[in-house]
Protein backbone atom coordinates (compact mmCIF):
# COMPACT_ATOMS: atom_id res chain seq x y z
CA UNK A 1 0.00 0.00 0.00
CA UNK A 2 1.41 3.23 -1.53
CA UNK A 3 -0.90 5.70 0.89
CA UNK A 4 -2.89 4.64 3.82
CA UNK A 5 -5.21 6.85 5.67
CA UNK A 6 -3.87 10.39 4.30
CA UNK A 7 -5.97 13.25 5.16
CA UNK A 8 -4.52 17.02 3.73
CA UNK A 9 -6.64 20.20 3.98
CA UNK A 10 -4.65 22.85 2.36
CA UNK A 11 -6.25 26.54 2.76
CA UNK A 12 -6.76 28.78 -0.39
CA UNK A 13 -3.83 30.93 -1.36
CA UNK A 14 -1.87 28.80 0.66
CA UNK A 15 2.32 27.79 -0.07
CA UNK A 16 2.01 24.26 0.44
CA UNK A 17 5.12 21.55 0.75
CA UNK A 18 4.34 18.12 0.66
CA UNK A 19 8.00 16.02 1.87
CA UNK A 20 9.23 12.68 2.60
CA UNK A 21 12.02 10.52 1.10
CA UNK A 22 11.90 8.47 -2.05
CA UNK A 23 9.27 5.78 -1.93
CA UNK A 24 7.16 7.96 0.65
CA UNK A 25 3.95 8.09 -1.60
CA UNK A 26 4.29 11.77 -2.60
CA UNK A 27 3.93 11.46 -6.14
CA UNK A 28 1.37 8.66 -5.81
CA UNK A 29 -0.53 11.12 -3.73
CA UNK A 30 -0.31 13.78 -6.44
CA UNK A 31 -1.34 11.09 -9.12
CA UNK A 32 -4.58 10.31 -7.03
CA UNK A 33 -5.59 14.30 -6.45
CA UNK A 34 -5.16 14.82 -10.05
CA UNK A 35 -7.22 11.81 -11.69
CA UNK A 36 -3.83 10.15 -13.36
CA UNK A 37 -4.19 7.16 -11.18
CA UNK A 38 -6.57 5.99 -9.04
CA UNK A 39 -6.83 5.07 -5.55
CA UNK A 40 -7.54 0.72 -4.97
CA UNK A 41 -10.22 1.78 -2.21
CA UNK A 42 -10.81 4.85 0.31
CA UNK A 43 -12.08 8.64 -1.18
CA UNK A 44 -10.71 11.55 -2.78
CA UNK A 45 -11.98 14.82 -3.00
CA UNK A 46 -10.24 18.04 -4.58
CA UNK A 47 -12.67 21.34 -4.35
CA UNK A 48 -15.54 18.29 -3.83
CA UNK A 49 -14.70 16.54 -6.66
CA UNK A 50 -13.77 12.90 -7.11
CA UNK A 51 -10.68 13.07 -9.47
CA UNK A 52 -11.09 9.59 -10.64
CA UNK A 53 -15.03 10.55 -11.76
CA UNK A 54 -14.86 14.54 -12.57
CA UNK A 55 -11.39 14.96 -14.20
CA UNK A 56 -12.58 17.18 -16.76
CA UNK A 57 -14.76 19.70 -14.07
CA UNK A 58 -11.37 19.30 -11.81
CA UNK A 59 -9.24 20.60 -14.31
CA UNK A 60 -10.67 24.00 -14.76
CA UNK A 61 -9.55 24.32 -11.11
CA UNK A 62 -6.22 22.60 -10.98
CA UNK A 63 -2.99 22.93 -12.74
CA UNK A 64 -0.52 20.20 -12.72
CA UNK A 65 3.11 20.25 -12.92
CA UNK A 66 5.19 17.09 -13.16
CA UNK A 67 8.24 15.88 -12.48
CA UNK A 68 8.72 15.68 -16.59
CA UNK A 69 8.37 18.47 -18.97
CA UNK A 70 5.43 17.14 -20.48
CA UNK A 71 6.00 19.25 -23.79
CA UNK A 72 5.86 18.87 -27.70
CA UNK A 73 9.38 19.39 -28.70
CA UNK A 74 8.60 20.66 -32.09
CA UNK A 75 6.35 23.29 -30.76
CA UNK A 76 7.17 27.37 -30.44
CA UNK A 77 6.72 28.43 -26.71
CA UNK A 78 3.91 30.92 -27.88
CA UNK A 79 2.32 27.95 -30.04
CA UNK A 80 1.97 25.84 -26.91
CA UNK A 81 1.01 28.89 -24.51
CA UNK A 82 -2.26 29.39 -27.33
CA UNK A 83 -3.19 25.70 -28.10
CA UNK A 84 -3.08 25.08 -24.26
CA UNK A 85 -5.27 28.13 -23.92
CA UNK A 86 -7.73 26.98 -26.50
CA UNK A 87 -7.65 23.16 -25.01
CA UNK A 88 -9.19 24.95 -21.71
CA UNK A 89 -11.67 27.06 -23.95
CA UNK A 90 -9.86 30.58 -24.22
CA UNK A 91 -10.15 31.01 -27.57
CA UNK A 92 -8.62 34.24 -29.58
CA UNK A 93 -8.11 37.35 -27.55
CA UNK A 94 -8.41 35.92 -24.13
CA UNK A 95 -6.00 33.32 -24.97
CA UNK A 96 -3.33 35.54 -26.71
CA UNK A 97 -3.73 37.90 -23.05
CA UNK A 98 -3.38 35.45 -20.82
CA UNK A 99 -0.64 33.97 -22.87
CA UNK A 100 1.31 37.14 -22.73
CA UNK A 101 0.69 37.53 -18.74
CA UNK A 102 2.38 34.52 -19.15
CA UNK A 103 5.74 35.12 -20.98
CA UNK A 104 6.07 38.50 -18.84
CA UNK A 105 5.37 36.37 -15.32
CA UNK A 106 8.21 33.92 -16.41
CA UNK A 107 10.11 36.18 -18.80
CA UNK A 108 10.43 34.28 -22.18
CA UNK A 109 10.00 37.33 -23.90
CA UNK A 110 12.68 37.43 -26.88
CA UNK A 111 12.53 33.59 -26.74
CA UNK A 112 8.73 33.10 -27.67
CA UNK A 113 9.65 31.77 -30.97
CA UNK A 114 11.74 29.16 -29.73
CA UNK A 115 10.83 25.83 -30.30
CA UNK A 116 10.67 23.69 -26.99
CA UNK A 117 13.55 21.21 -28.23
CA UNK A 118 15.75 23.99 -28.30
CA UNK A 119 15.26 25.62 -24.70
CA UNK A 120 17.43 24.53 -21.67
CA UNK A 121 16.01 21.87 -19.28
CA UNK A 122 15.63 24.27 -16.81
CA UNK A 123 13.35 26.22 -19.19
CA UNK A 124 11.61 23.81 -20.31
CA UNK A 125 10.67 23.26 -16.65
CA UNK A 126 9.35 26.71 -16.25
CA UNK A 127 7.33 26.48 -19.55
CA UNK A 128 5.99 23.60 -18.32
CA UNK A 129 4.60 25.24 -15.29
CA UNK A 130 3.73 28.20 -17.38
CA UNK A 131 1.23 26.05 -19.08
CA UNK A 132 -0.32 24.48 -16.13
CA UNK A 133 -1.01 28.31 -14.87
CA UNK A 134 -2.76 28.97 -18.50
CA UNK A 135 -6.31 28.94 -16.85
CA UNK A 136 -5.57 30.69 -13.78
CA UNK A 137 -6.24 27.31 -11.88
CA UNK A 138 -7.35 28.14 -8.37
CA UNK A 139 -4.61 25.03 -6.95
CA UNK A 140 -1.27 24.21 -8.99
CA UNK A 141 -0.24 20.85 -7.82
CA UNK A 142 3.94 20.72 -8.51
CA UNK A 143 5.28 17.59 -7.96
CA UNK A 144 9.34 17.95 -7.77
CA UNK A 145 9.60 20.73 -10.01
CA UNK A 146 12.84 22.28 -9.71
CA UNK A 147 15.23 18.93 -9.75
CA UNK A 148 17.62 19.22 -12.35
CA UNK A 149 17.55 23.33 -12.40
CA UNK A 150 20.55 25.32 -11.72
CA UNK A 151 20.04 28.20 -8.99
CA UNK A 152 19.83 31.45 -11.29
CA UNK A 153 16.85 29.39 -12.82
CA UNK A 154 15.48 27.71 -9.69
CA UNK A 155 15.14 31.47 -8.09
CA UNK A 156 13.61 32.89 -10.98
CA UNK A 157 11.13 30.24 -11.13
CA UNK A 158 9.92 30.71 -7.30
CA UNK A 159 9.89 34.28 -8.07
CA UNK A 160 7.54 33.76 -11.09
CA UNK A 161 5.47 31.07 -8.99
CA UNK A 162 5.19 33.11 -6.25
CA UNK A 163 4.13 36.09 -8.26
CA UNK A 164 1.19 34.37 -9.63
CA UNK A 165 0.16 33.05 -5.66
CA UNK A 166 0.09 36.98 -4.97
CA UNK A 167 -1.58 38.19 -7.38
CA UNK A 168 -4.32 35.18 -8.45
CA UNK A 169 -4.18 33.77 -5.24
CA UNK A 170 -3.36 30.41 -6.91
CA UNK A 171 -2.97 27.94 -3.96
CA UNK A 172 0.87 25.91 -4.62
CA UNK A 173 1.31 22.40 -3.88
CA UNK A 174 4.23 21.11 -4.02
CA UNK A 175 6.49 18.42 -3.43
CA UNK A 176 10.23 18.76 -3.07
CA UNK A 177 13.28 16.76 -1.45
CA UNK A 178 15.56 20.47 -1.50
CA UNK A 179 14.20 21.53 2.03
CA UNK A 180 15.53 24.64 1.56
CA UNK A 181 12.90 25.54 -0.98
CA UNK A 182 10.32 23.86 1.18
CA UNK A 183 11.46 26.07 3.96
CA UNK A 184 11.79 29.52 2.13
CA UNK A 185 8.52 29.15 -0.31
CA UNK A 186 6.00 27.09 1.77
CA UNK A 187 4.12 28.71 4.78
CA UNK A 188 2.46 24.94 5.86
CA UNK A 189 4.38 21.49 4.86
CA UNK A 190 3.46 17.91 5.49
CA UNK A 191 5.71 15.41 5.91
CA UNK A 192 5.02 11.64 5.03
CA UNK A 193 6.54 8.63 5.18
CA UNK A 194 5.35 4.72 4.37
CA UNK A 195 2.24 6.48 2.77
CA UNK A 196 0.84 7.83 6.40
CA UNK A 197 1.28 11.72 7.38
CA UNK A 198 3.71 12.41 10.18
CA UNK A 199 3.85 15.91 10.55
CA UNK A 200 1.51 18.36 9.01
CA UNK A 201 1.70 21.85 10.46
CA UNK A 202 3.74 25.19 9.98
CA UNK A 203 7.18 25.39 9.02
CA UNK A 204 7.94 26.70 12.29
CA UNK A 205 6.13 24.21 14.23
CA UNK A 206 8.08 21.33 12.41
CA UNK A 207 11.24 23.22 13.13
CA UNK A 208 10.24 23.41 17.25
CA UNK A 209 8.53 20.06 17.27
CA UNK A 210 9.24 18.37 20.40
CA UNK A 211 9.99 15.30 17.89
CA UNK A 212 13.46 16.41 18.07
CA UNK A 213 16.66 15.59 19.73
CA UNK A 214 19.42 17.84 19.61
CA UNK A 215 19.78 21.27 17.99
CA UNK A 216 17.66 22.36 15.06
CA UNK A 217 18.87 24.97 13.01
CA UNK A 218 16.93 24.76 9.67
CA UNK A 219 14.32 22.72 8.00
CA UNK A 220 16.52 19.87 6.85
CA UNK A 221 17.68 19.13 10.70
CA UNK A 222 13.96 18.86 11.78
CA UNK A 223 12.93 16.75 9.17
CA UNK A 224 16.07 14.70 9.33
CA UNK A 225 15.59 14.46 13.31
CA UNK A 226 11.80 13.51 12.76
CA UNK A 227 13.02 10.43 9.96
CA UNK A 228 15.56 9.48 12.42
CA UNK A 229 13.32 9.17 15.78
CA UNK A 230 10.42 7.35 13.29
CA UNK A 231 12.64 4.95 12.11
CA UNK A 232 13.84 4.34 15.53
CA UNK A 233 10.01 3.63 16.92
CA UNK A 234 9.51 1.26 13.92
CA UNK A 235 12.61 -0.73 14.91
CA UNK A 236 11.83 -0.85 18.24
CA UNK A 237 8.44 -1.63 17.46
CA UNK A 238 9.41 -4.46 15.15
CA UNK A 239 11.76 -5.70 17.81
CA UNK B 1 -21.43 19.03 -25.87
CA UNK B 2 -20.00 22.62 -27.93
CA UNK B 3 -17.03 22.45 -26.18
CA UNK B 4 -16.44 18.68 -26.77
CA UNK B 5 -16.69 19.29 -30.01
CA UNK B 6 -14.57 22.16 -30.30
CA UNK B 7 -11.95 20.02 -28.37
CA UNK B 8 -11.91 16.97 -31.10
CA UNK B 9 -11.34 19.42 -33.46
CA UNK B 10 -8.87 20.88 -31.95
CA UNK B 11 -6.93 17.84 -31.93
CA UNK B 12 -7.79 16.75 -34.98
CA UNK B 13 -6.67 19.80 -36.54
CA UNK B 14 -2.92 19.51 -34.31
CA UNK B 15 -2.86 15.67 -36.01
CA UNK B 16 -3.42 16.91 -39.52
CA UNK B 17 -0.94 19.41 -38.98
CA UNK B 18 1.38 16.91 -37.99
CA UNK B 19 1.05 14.59 -40.96
CA UNK B 20 1.43 17.82 -43.37
CA UNK B 21 4.40 18.14 -41.17
CA UNK B 22 5.90 15.22 -41.42
CA UNK B 23 4.25 13.42 -44.99
CA UNK B 24 7.26 11.32 -44.94
CA UNK B 25 5.69 7.97 -44.07
CA UNK B 26 2.33 9.02 -46.36
CA UNK B 27 4.50 9.84 -49.16
CA UNK B 28 6.18 6.59 -48.61
CA UNK B 29 3.55 4.87 -48.80
CA UNK B 30 2.01 6.58 -51.38
CA UNK B 31 5.59 5.87 -53.73
CA UNK B 32 5.53 2.27 -52.28
CA UNK B 33 1.88 1.20 -53.82
CA UNK B 34 2.65 2.96 -56.96
CA UNK B 35 6.30 1.35 -57.41
CA UNK B 36 3.95 -1.92 -56.50
CA UNK B 37 1.65 -0.98 -59.22
CA UNK B 38 4.00 -0.95 -62.03
CA UNK B 39 6.58 -3.92 -60.99
CA UNK B 40 3.74 -5.95 -60.47
CA UNK B 41 1.85 -5.15 -63.89
CA UNK B 42 4.95 -5.21 -65.52
CA UNK B 43 6.18 -8.48 -64.51
CA UNK B 44 2.82 -10.53 -64.59
CA UNK B 45 0.57 -7.90 -65.97
CA UNK B 46 0.64 -9.68 -69.49
CA UNK B 47 -1.86 -12.68 -68.18
CA UNK B 48 -4.89 -9.98 -68.13
CA UNK B 49 -5.63 -11.85 -71.81
CA UNK B 50 -7.11 -14.50 -69.85
CA UNK B 51 -10.76 -14.87 -70.15
CA UNK B 52 -10.61 -14.63 -65.86
CA UNK B 53 -9.85 -10.91 -66.05
CA UNK B 54 -13.05 -10.43 -67.67
CA UNK B 55 -11.03 -7.72 -70.49
CA UNK B 56 -9.79 -5.62 -67.67
CA UNK B 57 -6.35 -4.40 -67.88
CA UNK B 58 -3.88 -5.65 -64.95
CA UNK B 59 -3.38 -2.29 -63.61
CA UNK B 60 -7.40 -2.39 -62.70
CA UNK B 61 -7.23 -5.60 -61.62
CA UNK B 62 -3.73 -4.56 -59.07
CA UNK B 63 -5.52 -1.40 -58.63
CA UNK B 64 -7.34 -1.97 -55.48
CA UNK B 65 -4.38 -4.04 -54.17
CA UNK B 66 -2.12 -1.05 -53.80
CA UNK B 67 -5.01 1.33 -52.46
CA UNK B 68 -5.30 -1.00 -49.49
CA UNK B 69 -1.58 -1.14 -48.89
CA UNK B 70 -1.37 2.55 -49.20
CA UNK B 71 -3.95 3.34 -46.37
CA UNK B 72 -2.02 1.05 -43.81
CA UNK B 73 0.71 3.05 -44.75
CA UNK B 74 -1.46 6.23 -43.83
CA UNK B 75 -3.46 4.56 -41.32
CA UNK B 76 0.07 4.62 -39.34
CA UNK B 77 -0.25 8.35 -38.59
CA UNK B 78 -2.48 8.07 -35.26
CA UNK B 79 0.00 5.88 -34.15
CA UNK B 80 3.18 7.78 -34.61
CA UNK B 81 1.64 10.93 -33.23
CA UNK B 82 0.45 8.92 -30.38
CA UNK B 83 4.13 7.78 -29.86
CA UNK B 84 5.55 10.86 -30.34
CA UNK B 85 3.29 12.66 -27.45
CA UNK B 86 3.53 9.56 -25.26
CA UNK B 87 7.30 9.73 -25.55
CA UNK B 88 7.54 13.67 -25.07
CA UNK B 89 5.22 13.52 -22.33
CA UNK B 90 2.63 16.45 -24.43
CA UNK B 91 0.09 12.94 -24.35
CA UNK B 92 0.02 13.58 -20.10
CA UNK B 93 -0.19 17.33 -20.73
CA UNK B 94 -3.63 16.70 -22.86
CA UNK B 95 -4.88 14.65 -21.01
CA UNK B 96 -4.64 17.05 -17.72
CA UNK B 97 -7.56 19.42 -19.99
CA UNK B 98 -10.69 19.27 -19.48
CA UNK B 99 -10.84 17.61 -23.44
CA UNK B 100 -12.72 14.25 -23.55
CA UNK B 101 -9.62 11.18 -23.07
CA UNK B 102 -11.71 9.65 -26.22
CA UNK B 103 -11.51 12.81 -28.01
CA UNK B 104 -7.41 12.52 -26.91
CA UNK B 105 -7.17 9.21 -29.13
CA UNK B 106 -9.59 9.09 -31.96
CA UNK B 107 -9.31 12.75 -33.24
CA UNK B 108 -5.52 11.91 -34.70
CA UNK B 109 -7.77 8.20 -36.07
CA UNK B 110 -9.68 10.72 -37.63
CA UNK B 111 -6.73 12.80 -38.98
CA UNK B 112 -5.96 9.71 -40.24
CA UNK B 113 -9.32 9.27 -42.07
CA UNK B 114 -8.32 12.65 -43.88
CA UNK B 115 -4.76 11.36 -44.88
CA UNK B 116 -6.78 8.58 -45.98
CA UNK B 117 -9.20 10.34 -48.43
CA UNK B 118 -6.88 12.64 -49.82
CA UNK B 119 -4.15 10.30 -50.40
CA UNK B 120 -6.65 7.52 -51.92
CA UNK B 121 -8.37 10.03 -54.36
CA UNK B 122 -4.64 11.48 -55.74
CA UNK B 123 -3.77 7.94 -56.00
CA UNK B 124 -6.86 6.61 -57.69
CA UNK B 125 -7.27 9.65 -59.76
CA UNK B 126 -4.14 9.28 -61.42
CA UNK B 127 -5.26 5.65 -61.91
CA UNK B 128 -8.34 6.59 -63.49
CA UNK B 129 -6.32 9.54 -66.07
CA UNK B 130 -3.97 6.58 -66.84
CA UNK B 131 -7.45 4.73 -67.84
CA UNK B 132 -8.19 2.57 -65.61
CA UNK B 133 -12.18 2.08 -65.67
CA UNK B 134 -14.71 3.32 -63.57
CA UNK B 135 -17.87 0.96 -64.18
CA UNK B 136 -20.06 3.21 -62.15
CA UNK B 137 -18.36 6.74 -63.08
CA UNK B 138 -18.38 8.81 -60.20
CA UNK B 139 -20.14 6.77 -57.69
CA UNK B 140 -17.47 3.95 -58.27
CA UNK B 141 -14.84 6.47 -57.41
CA UNK B 142 -16.67 7.43 -54.11
CA UNK B 143 -17.03 4.13 -53.72
CA UNK B 144 -13.29 2.83 -53.68
CA UNK B 145 -12.10 6.21 -51.80
CA UNK B 146 -15.22 5.13 -49.25
CA UNK B 147 -14.01 1.49 -48.56
CA UNK B 148 -10.52 2.40 -48.45
CA UNK B 149 -11.51 4.95 -45.36
CA UNK B 150 -13.58 2.17 -43.34
CA UNK B 151 -10.37 -0.12 -44.10
CA UNK B 152 -7.80 2.49 -43.19
CA UNK B 153 -9.64 4.33 -40.15
CA UNK B 154 -10.13 0.68 -38.63
CA UNK B 155 -6.25 -0.19 -39.16
CA UNK B 156 -5.44 3.20 -37.34
CA UNK B 157 -8.28 2.94 -34.08
CA UNK B 158 -6.55 -0.28 -33.59
CA UNK B 159 -3.03 1.10 -33.90
CA UNK B 160 -3.89 4.12 -31.73
CA UNK B 161 -6.08 1.48 -28.94
CA UNK B 162 -3.20 -0.25 -28.48
CA UNK B 163 -0.54 2.63 -28.13
CA UNK B 164 -2.74 4.09 -26.12
CA UNK B 165 -2.80 1.26 -23.43
CA UNK B 166 0.81 0.32 -24.21
CA UNK B 167 2.73 3.16 -24.90
CA UNK B 168 5.08 0.72 -27.21
CA UNK B 169 5.48 1.22 -30.83
CA UNK B 170 6.06 -2.16 -31.50
CA UNK B 171 2.92 -3.18 -30.91
CA UNK B 172 0.92 -0.86 -32.52
CA UNK B 173 3.39 -1.46 -35.64
CA UNK B 174 2.71 -5.17 -35.34
CA UNK B 175 -1.31 -4.49 -36.56
CA UNK B 176 0.52 -2.84 -39.91
CA UNK B 177 2.65 -5.98 -40.19
CA UNK B 178 -0.39 -8.33 -39.47
CA UNK B 179 -2.65 -6.04 -41.86
CA UNK B 180 0.09 -6.18 -44.84
CA UNK B 181 0.10 -9.97 -44.25
CA UNK B 182 -3.51 -10.54 -45.10
CA UNK B 183 -3.69 -8.30 -48.10
CA UNK B 184 -1.24 -11.28 -49.76
CA UNK B 185 -3.67 -13.71 -48.58
CA UNK B 186 -6.20 -12.87 -50.44
CA UNK B 187 -7.01 -12.90 -54.68
CA UNK B 188 -4.24 -10.21 -54.57
CA UNK B 189 -2.39 -11.01 -57.61
CA UNK B 190 -5.18 -13.14 -59.17
CA UNK B 191 -9.16 -13.89 -59.60
CA UNK B 192 -9.71 -17.26 -57.87
CA UNK B 193 -10.40 -18.76 -60.81
CA UNK B 194 -6.34 -18.77 -61.51
CA UNK B 195 -5.53 -19.88 -57.83
CA UNK B 196 -4.60 -23.31 -57.92
CA UNK B 197 -3.22 -23.74 -53.98
CA UNK B 198 -6.71 -24.66 -52.02
CA UNK B 199 -5.07 -23.26 -48.47
CA UNK B 200 -4.99 -19.58 -49.97
CA UNK B 201 -8.44 -20.03 -51.31
CA UNK B 202 -9.64 -21.14 -48.10
CA UNK B 203 -7.97 -18.11 -46.71
CA UNK B 204 -8.88 -15.66 -49.08
CA UNK B 205 -12.10 -16.54 -48.53
CA UNK B 206 -12.74 -16.12 -44.96
CA UNK B 207 -10.11 -12.94 -45.05
CA UNK B 208 -11.76 -9.38 -44.75
CA UNK B 209 -9.34 -7.83 -46.80
CA UNK B 210 -10.65 -10.10 -49.88
CA UNK B 211 -13.87 -8.29 -49.99
CA UNK B 212 -12.43 -4.58 -49.84
CA UNK B 213 -10.64 -5.74 -53.12
CA UNK B 214 -13.02 -7.94 -54.80
CA UNK B 215 -15.37 -4.87 -54.46
CA UNK B 216 -13.11 -2.47 -55.47
CA UNK B 217 -12.62 -4.43 -58.23
CA UNK B 218 -16.19 -4.71 -58.89
CA UNK B 219 -16.25 -1.10 -58.97
CA UNK B 220 -13.52 -0.41 -61.11
CA UNK B 221 -13.38 -2.61 -64.19
CA UNK B 222 -16.34 -4.78 -63.03
CA UNK B 223 -14.19 -8.10 -62.59
CA UNK B 224 -15.82 -9.12 -59.71
CA UNK B 225 -19.77 -9.34 -58.68
CA UNK B 226 -20.97 -6.29 -57.04
CA UNK B 227 -22.02 -8.09 -54.33
CA UNK B 228 -18.83 -7.79 -52.82
CA UNK B 229 -19.21 -4.13 -52.77
CA UNK B 230 -22.15 -5.22 -49.69
CA UNK B 231 -19.69 -7.69 -48.07
CA UNK B 232 -17.39 -5.43 -48.28
CA UNK B 233 -19.38 -2.77 -46.54
CA UNK B 234 -20.99 -4.76 -43.79
CA UNK B 235 -17.81 -6.74 -43.30
CA UNK B 236 -16.72 -2.81 -42.91
CA UNK B 237 -18.97 -1.40 -40.70
CA UNK B 238 -18.67 -4.30 -38.50
CA UNK B 239 -14.66 -4.39 -38.12
CA UNK B 240 -14.77 -0.59 -37.99
CA UNK B 241 -17.26 -0.16 -35.21
CA UNK B 242 -15.28 -2.82 -33.19
CA UNK B 243 -12.20 -1.41 -34.06
CA UNK B 244 -13.23 2.46 -32.70
CA UNK B 245 -14.97 0.74 -29.92
CA UNK B 246 -11.24 -0.69 -28.89
CA UNK B 247 -9.65 2.75 -29.40
CA UNK B 248 -12.38 4.55 -27.34
CA UNK B 249 -12.23 1.96 -24.38
CA UNK B 250 -8.33 2.29 -24.31
CA UNK B 251 -9.35 6.16 -22.23
CA UNK B 252 -9.77 3.86 -19.56
CA UNK B 253 -6.24 2.14 -19.51
CA UNK B 254 -4.14 5.56 -21.00
CA UNK B 255 -0.83 5.28 -20.62
CA UNK B 256 0.00 8.32 -18.73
Amino acid sequence: MALNGITLSVQAGERFALLGPNGAGKSTLIRILTSLSRADCGSVRVYGLDPARNFRSLMNYIGVCGQSDDLDPEETIISQLLFQARLFGLNGKKGKERAEELIEIFDFAGEVKKRTKELSGGNRKRLHCALSLIHRPRLIFLDEPTTGMDPEIRHAFWESLKQVNKAEGTTLFFCTQYLDEAERHAQRAAVIFNGSVLFDGKIGELMTSSLHSGEITNLEDAYLSLMRSTKQKEVSHVA
Amino acid sequence: MLREIDGFFLLFWRSVKKIVGKPFGIIGAVLMSLFFLFVYSAGIGAIDFLPQFKGSGYIAFFLPVCLVQMAMGSAAGAGGTLFEDVTSGYFRRIALSPITRVSLILAPVAADGFAIVITSSIFAGIAVLAGVPLRYGWMSFTGIIALNLIWGLSLSAISAGILARTGKNGTAALVTTIAFTLCFLTTAFLPKELITAKWLLVISAVNPVTYFIEAMRALLAGTSEIVYVQYASFTGAGLLLAALIFAASSRRRLFI
